[in-house]
C-alpha cells in the first residue's frame, strides 16, 4: 500500500503508526508533495491523528532517550529514501525492543544514521556560522545558505542565547527565517526576493582586525582552514565573505 | 589610542595562547542574555587552522617580567597598551551579539603587580557578568604571584581559570623565567583546586551558592624550546591532571620569538609534528585508558617516534596482544586496536550482541581499516594485506611520507601539518577541545 501523509514529521509518525494498524508488509510511504497521482499501489491518506504520533515517539523514546530527535533530524534532510528508513527502523525497534540506532550493520539504519549525521553536523555548523548584523531598528538580522532544512533545530539556541532582544536568522536556500522576540521564536515563509542586509560597520571591522591577527603567520595552514570552514558557508561568514586573504 | 590599535596589539599578544576552548561549563540565566554550551562551539578558524571560540586578548601586554621566550617581556620592545574594563567588557558584548565568539578568554602581561593585573581582570569579568548580566563563556588566566583572595573572586566570575605551568621542568624555567618558580606556579593551581571542593561542598548546604570555575582548570607548556623528552612531558602532564584535576594539559611548539641565546634560533624547525604526537598521547591517556608508562617506556626511546602515531606505535610494540577478535575481545581491548575509537568501540559492543560481525559491517561502525585491518579478526577472518608480524607492517603505518613539508624554512608556503587534513586531526580537535575523540 502506498501511505501519503501530508510532509510533517507528526505526519510520518502517523503513517508508521497506520502501517503497523493495518498489518501492511509491503507498505511505502510518501509525502503529499512528492506523489505525482500515479502508482501501482493501493493509494491511501494517512490518518494525521497526533495520538498516534505521540504513541509511536514514546515507544521509540522508552528505548533510548534522544532516538526520537535523531529520527527527526534525518527526516529533515527530505532525502527521496527517508520514509522507508524510518518505517524500517520502527520495525527494528519493535522487532528487538531496542534502541534502532544500535543496529548500524543494517542498511537502512546505517542510511538513516548517515543523514542524521549529515543533517546534525550543518545544523552545528551554522551555530558557529550564524553572523548577525545590528539594524537601525535595532532588530538583529542574519542570514544563511544551508543545504539542509536546520532552522527547526538551531531555533531553541538562538532563542534562549539571545533572549532578552529580536532577531531573526534568514534561510535563504529554503526561504524561510526564524523570528524570535524576548517571548517566543517560530518559523515563517520568506519571499522569493529578499533584500541584503546592511553591513554593520564598526564592529564587524574590529571582528575581522581581530580574526586576522590572531592567525600566527609561521603556522599557516590554508588546509586545515578549508576543512572546518567550506567554501560553501563562506559567502555569509562576515570574515570570510569578502575573502580573509584579500585583506592581507 | 583607539580600541582598534588597543585591539590588534593585544590580540597578536594573545595569540600564541594554544587554548581556546569554550567547554565544561552549561551557564544561563533569566535575566540577562548570553549562555554557555556544555561541548563547546568554535565559531571560525584563523589562517593558520586553529579554531576561534572565544575572544582571545590580553588585557596589558605590559610587562615587568622578562621570560626569555616571550614576545612580551620587559627587554623586548613591542608597542605596547592596555584595555580599560569598560572597553574590554563593551567589545566581548558586542561580538557576542553578533554571535562571532562564544566569550573571553582573558590574559595579561604582569601590568605594575600581579595583583594590579588581577584587579583591572576581575574588573572587567564584573562589568561583563553584574552590569552586562552576561552568561557567555569567560577563561581567566591567572596571574602567578596573584592574592588567594583574588583568584577566589575570579573564580566566582569565570568559568574556567587556567595557570601556564611553562616549561616541561623547573630547571628551564629557572633559566629562562627567573622571575617565576615552579612553586609559585603550582600554588595558584593547588589554591583553585581547594577552592572549588570548598565550593562544591557549600553547594551541597545551599544550592543557591554560585559555582567556583564550573568548567575547571587547565594549563599549558612550551615543547620544543628546552631540551626535555617526551617522556618527561608526559609524566608531567600525567601528574598536574590527577594532582589539580585538570581538565587539560594543552602544548605549545615554541616559536622563535627571541633571539636569546638561551633558546633555539631560527634555523631549528617548529615542532609541530612533536606537538601533534604529544597531543594524540595526551588523547591516549584521557580517553583510551593508556598510560604515560605505556605509551613510552623507559626501555625504548623516551620520544614519541614522529613517523608513528602513538596508538599505532604501541600496538606495533606488542604484538602478542594481536589480532583481536572483534566479535569476543573486551571494550579496553577494542578500544587499544589502531583503527578503533571510542565511538566505534562502543558500537562495536552494542552491535554485536545482535548478531557477530565480518569485517564489511566494522567499516559500518566507523572503524577505520586502514590501520584496523592488520590487528584484527572478524569471525575469525584475519584482513590485513600483510601478516601482524610482517617487518614490513611499520613502514606501511608510518606517516613518514609527509616528514618534508614539516620544515617550515625550508618552504615557507608549505601546509604546517601533513596532508590529508581529515578530522582525526588531533592538533586541532585537541586545541578546540570538540567533538568526540579522534577514531584511531
Ligand atoms: S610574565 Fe607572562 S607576559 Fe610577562 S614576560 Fe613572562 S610570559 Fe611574558
Amino acid at each position: 500500500m502506498l501511505h501519503i501523509y501530508d510532509g510533517t514529521f507528526d505526519g510520518v509518525l502517523c503513517a508508521v503508526f497506520d502501517v503497523f494498524a493495518l498489518r501492511d508488509e509491503d507498505a511505502e510511504i510518501l509525502p503529499a508533495d512528492r506523489y505525482s497521482g500515479a502508482s501501482l499501489y493501493y493509494t491511501r491518506e494517512v490518518n494525521a491523528d497526533p495520538s498516534h504520533a505521540d504513541r509511536v515517539g514514546n515507544m521509540l523514546e522508552r528505548f533510548r532517550p534522544g532516538t526520537l530527535r535523531r529520527l527527526y533530524t534525518a527526516w529533515l534532510s527530505h532525502d527521496e529514501h527517508v520514509e522507508e528508513y524510518i518505517l524500517a527502523a520502527v520495525r527494528c525497534a519493535v522487532a528487538h525492543k531496542a534502541d534502532p540506532f544500535a543496529f548500524r550493520q543494517y542498511h537502512a539504519i546505517f542510511e538513516l544514521d548517515r543523514l542524521a549525521t549529515l543533517v546534525g553536523n550543518e545544523a552545528h555548523r551554522m551555530l558557529q556560522f550564524v553572523r548577525f548584523v545590528k539594524l537601525r531598528s535595532r532588530v538583529y538580522a542574519a542570514d544563511i545558505r544551508p543545504e539542509y532544512d536546520v532552522l527547526p533545530l538551531i531555533g531553541a539556541h538562538f532563542h534562549s542565547r539571545f533572549r532578552d532582544v529580536a532577531f531573526m536568522i534568514r534561510d535563504l536556500t529554503h526561504l524561510r527565517a526564524i523570528l524570535s522576540n524576548p517571548r517566543e521564536w517560530y518559523i515563517a515563509p520568506l519571499p522569493a526576493e529578499n533584500p541584503p542586509l546592511d553591513a554593520d560597520g564598526e564592529y564587524e571591522t574590529l571582528w575581522k582586525l581581530y580574526f586576522d591577527n590572531i592567525a600566527i603567520a609561521e603556522r599557516r595552514n590554508p588546509k586545515l582552514q578549508q576543512h572546518f570552514v567550506p567554501q560553501k558557508y563562506r559567502s555569509f561568514v562576515a570574515e570570510f565573505r569578502d575573502g580573509a586573504d584579500a585583506r592581507r | 589610542m583607539n580600541v582598534a590599535e588597543k585591539l590588534k596589539i593585544l590580540a597578536n599578544a594573545a595569540k600564541y595562547d594554544a587554548s581556546c576552548s569554550s567547554s565544561g561549563s552549561a551557564r544561563v540565566g533569566k535575566d540577562g542574555f548570553g549562555s554557555a554550551a556544555m561541548a563547546g562551539i568554535c565559531h571560525s578558524w584563523s589562517a593558520d587552522g586553529r579554531c576561534i571560540s572565544l575572544l582571545k586578548v590580553l588585557m596589558s601586554n605590559s610587562c615587568v617580567y622578562d621570560c626569555a621566550y616571550c614576545v612580551n617581556r620587559a627587554s623586548a620592545n613591542p608597542p605596547r597598551a592596555t584595555f580599560t574594563p569598560e572597553e574590554l567588557a563593551s567589545l566581548v558584548v558586542e561580538f557576542y551579539r553578533r554571535n562571532y565568539i562564544e566569550g573571553l578568554f582573558l590574559s595579561s602581561g604582569v601590568c605594575r603587580s600581579p595583583d594590579y593585573t588581577m584587579e583591572l581582570m576581575i574588573k572587567t569579568l564584573e562589568l561583563l557578568r553584574n552590569d552586562y548580566r552576561f552568561y557567555g563563556y569567560i577563561h581567566l588566566k591567572v596571574i602567578p604571584g596573584a592574592s588567594p583572595e583574588l583568584i577566589s573572586r575570579a573564580g566566582l566570575l569565570a568559568d574556567r581559570l587556567s595557570v601556564n605551568i611553562e616549561l616541561p621542568s623547573r630547571e628551564s624555567l629557572k633559566l629562562l623565567a627567573p622571575q617565576k618558580e615552579r612553586a609559585g606556579l603550582v600554588r595558584p593551581m593547588r589554591n583553585i583546586k581547594a577552592l572549588k571542593l570548598q565550593n562544591a561542598d557549600e553547594k551541597k548546604h545551599f544550592k543557591s551558592a554560585p559555582t567556583f570555575a564550573p568548567a575547571g582548570q587547565t594549563t599549558q607548556m612550551i615543547v620544543g624550546a628546552t631540551g626535555e623528552s617526551d617522556l618527561d612531558i608526559l609524566r608531567l602532564s600525567k601528574g598536574l591532571y590527577s594532582s589539580f584535576d585538570m581538565k587539560r594539559v594543552y602544548f605549545s611548539a615554541y616559536l622563535p620569538v627571541s633571539t636569546s641565546p638561551l633558546l633555539p634560533g631560527r634555523e631549528k624547525p617548529i615542532e609541530l609534528r612533536r606537538e601533534h604526537r604529544l597531543y594524540q598521547a595526551d588523547w591516549l591517556m584521557r580517553f583510551y585508558k593508556f598510560d604515560a608508562e605505556e605509551i613510552l617506556d623507559r626501555a625504548g626511546s623516551s620520544n614519541l617516534d614522529p613517523a608513528l602515531d602513538p596508538k599505532c606505535a604501541w600496538a606495533l610494540r606488542h604484538p602478542e596482544f594481536f589480532p583481536v577478535e572483534v566479535n569476543t575481545a573486551d571494550y579496553e581491548m577494542l578500544l587499544r586496536v589502531p583503527g578503533v575509537g571510542v565511538k566505534s568501540a562502543l558500537r562495536i559492543v552494542r552491535a554485536r550482541r545482535l548478531a557477530s560481525l565480518g569485517a564489511d559491517d566494522l567499516r559500518k561502525m566507523g572503524v577505520v581499516m586502514k590501520r584496523a585491518q592488520y590487528f584484527l579478526t572478524a569471525r575469525g577472518k584475519y584482513a590485513g594485506a600483510v601478516a601482524p608480524d610482517s617487518p614490513f607492517l611499520r613502514e606501511m603505518l608510518s606517516e613518514r611520507r609527509d616528514m618534508a613539508q614539516l620544515s617550515l624554512f625550508g618552504d615557507a608556503s608549505a601546509p604546517a601539518l601533513p596532508s590529508g587534513i581529515t578530522l582525526s586531526d588531533s592538533t586541532a580537535l585537541a586545541m578546540c577541545e570538540l567533538a568526540a575523540p579522534v577514531e584511531w
